[in-house]
């Protein structure tokens, strides 16, 4: 059965994240909500999936290295987005990952206060990646770079879990149609099955937020139709955990989703016995 | 038939556990409580088994409370609402079990780092599985006796007489494993939940009869051998009569993908007329 590999320390898998920072991402997304340009909500995205994953995979001896992980920028160049003591480096084990973000911020968040009511207080926030909104859309020069790092990623581990890649953009490419690379991508595999390629994207359109959708149908614009066509189908155990978390998903349910949160993503993979309360 | 009548039935426990491939020993998860010395039936006793969560933080050391309260019942029959409430007690020691861990930490010069912060705040998670056992009452003692068995999760008991499985608990087919199984969590535990979603059952037992309690992989892989026809406690005492082969017999399974890489936990418990 494909999908199915154990994930591990001795047979990681790896995420590629592409990360659109061209001059259009300057642009406010969704109208109504408060002001927030596209490159906030993409850089906020990938450091809460940055954060999702290394708190998943903490244990008392540190983070385990059950991911390596690639941040891709794209806009004014193509190349490695980690900054600090990571910058310029593709794919780095999830351990390191977590030991070197930018920084740490402290945030307020509302907890519950045992009574029923809600209490401010703060929690330490990494963050690896700044909004930059800058230079073109090279979205196909950014998938090409992601296909040569998965490729020898799959040649080093053909045993491994498929990698993922997972874009986040606004659609907007700049070097013409970025859909044969992504096949191309699909078309890599492991024993294990073909790799995954999931995006996410941000849009300045007042339209409906849509999750994992199965169709074209009620997708705004050209640009999500040409995202959605670039996206893997949810395997079967991912659309089965979506289903366990209230997400609304179908058998032809693609890794695609329309200005909504699509950091439930890491909860879909298992490293084991998943830590989730009595329901 | 006229009973025959028996001094009494000892409990005889032995255990076998083995950390997943690729970790270390530390790194073990699961739990157990057993008798160390063979116990008498007539004083009653319970056997625990635990088996804490990858996905948590200090999974193997909430594992280990949880067994421990339950093995400290002393054969005190279980059921839901006692599981419920064995739980909810352990979970209320657990912010002290945790501020120690964190001042630990502190004393050698690791703090808890902001990727522990939130997985703390989340609280540690097991499957936990009881047998209490207790001979008959009665002026002539024929041998044998009741057990009862309360789960969360899947942590399992099987109740072996001679060749026969005579009790698979709470899961009875290998199919009905999976990565999310019920757990007991060490915060906020709501005790009606627990109760709702603990797994009971009773029965008698004979001397003779032997119980296996084990964590999830070696339970399924149990029940798939079962499935199959076959009788795998068999394979599980040629282990215990030579424990040295444990790696060996788990890493042929586990090569052959037989069983799920996971710690594994065994308790033997035999029922022996003394």
């Amino acid at each position: 059965m494909a999908y199915s590999v154990e994930i591990s320390r001795a047979n990681p898998t790896c995420f590629v994240f592409l990360i659109d920072q061209s001059t259009s991402m300057q642009d406010p997304i969704a109208a109504g909500e408060a002001p927030k340009r596209k490159a906030d909500a993409v850089a906020d995205a990938l450091n809460r999936l940055l954060f999702e994953l290394s708190v998943k995979c903490a244990k008392e001896e540190g983070v385990r290295d059950y991911f390596h992980v690639a941040v891709i920028g794209y806009g004014s160049g193509v190349g490695s987005a980690y900054g600090g003591a990571l910058a310029g480096r593709d794919l780095v084990p999830l351990s390191q990952v977590a030991d070197n973000p930018l920084r740490v911020e402290e945030r307020a968040k509302k907890v519950p206060d045992g009574a029923g009511g809600l209490v401010e207080t703060t929690a330490r926030f990494p963050v690896w990646v700044d909004p930059v909104a800058n230079g073109g859309t090279p979205m196909s020069q950014a998938l090409g770079l992601a296909a040569a790092l998965v490729e020898r990623w799959v040649g080093e581990r053909p045993g491994s879990f498929p990698p993922i890649v997972i874009n986040l953009t606004d659609g907007e490419s700049t070097d013409g149609d970025p859909s044969d690379l992504a096949l191309r991508l699909r078309s890599l595999a492991t024993a294990d099955g073909a790799v995954l390629v999931f995006n996410l994207h941000v849009s300045g359109g007042n339209s409906t937020p849509v999750v994992f959708p199965a169709g074209e149908a009620g997708l705004p614009d050209d640009f999500a139709r040409l995202l959605f066509g670039m996206s893997s189908p949810l395997p079967p155990h991912m659309r089965s955990y979506a289903t366990t978390q209230g997400i609304a998903v179908t058998e032809g349910s693609r890794g695609f989703v329309f200005n909504a949160d699509i950091t439930s993503v890491v909860q879909f993979l298992d490293i084991g016995t998943r830590a989730t309360d009595l329901r | 038939m006229q009973p025959t009548s028996v001094e009494d039935v000892r409990l005889s426990c032995a255990v076998l556990r083995e950390a997943k491939a690729g970790s270390s020993e530390s790194e073990y998860e699961d739990a157990w409580w057993a008798p160390r010395e063979p116990a008498s039936a007539a004083a009653g006793c319970t056997v625990a088994v635990a088996d804490g969560a990858s996905e948590s933080m200090l999974a193997g050391a909430w594992a280990g409370m949880l067994a421990r309260t339950v093995g400290g019942l002393a054969g005190r029959d279980l059921d839901a609402a006692l599981f419920a409430r064995l739980i909810c007690d352990t979970a209320a020691r657990w912010p002290r079990y945790l501020d120690r861990y964190t001042r630990r930490r502190e004393k050698a010069g690791r703090p808890v780092a902001w990727y522990e912060e939130p997985k703390l705040a989340r609280g540690a998670h097991a499957t936990l599985v009881g047998v209490s056992f207790r001979r008959e009452s009665g002026p002539v003692y024929s041998g044998g006796g009741t057990w009862t068995a309360a789960a969360l999760g899947d942590s399992c008991a099987f109740q072996v007489r001679g060749s026969r499985l005579v009790e698979a608990f709470p899961l009875e087919s290998a199919e009905q494993f999976d990565t999310a199984p019920p757990l007991a969590a060490s915060r906020d535990p709501d005790p009606e939940l627990i109760e709702l979603r603990t797994a009971t059952r009773r029965g008698t037992w004979l001397p003779g009869d032997v119980f296996y309690l084990a964590t999830d992989a070696l339970a399924q892989w149990f029940l798939a051998q079962v499935g199959a026809g076959a009788r795998p406690w068999r394979e599980i005492d040629e282990v215990f009569d030579a424990s040295a082969e444990l790696p060996l017999w788990l890493g042929e399974l586990r090569t052959d993908r037989r069983i799920r890489n996971d710690d594994v936990t065994i308790v033997r418990c035999r029922l022996e007329p003394t």
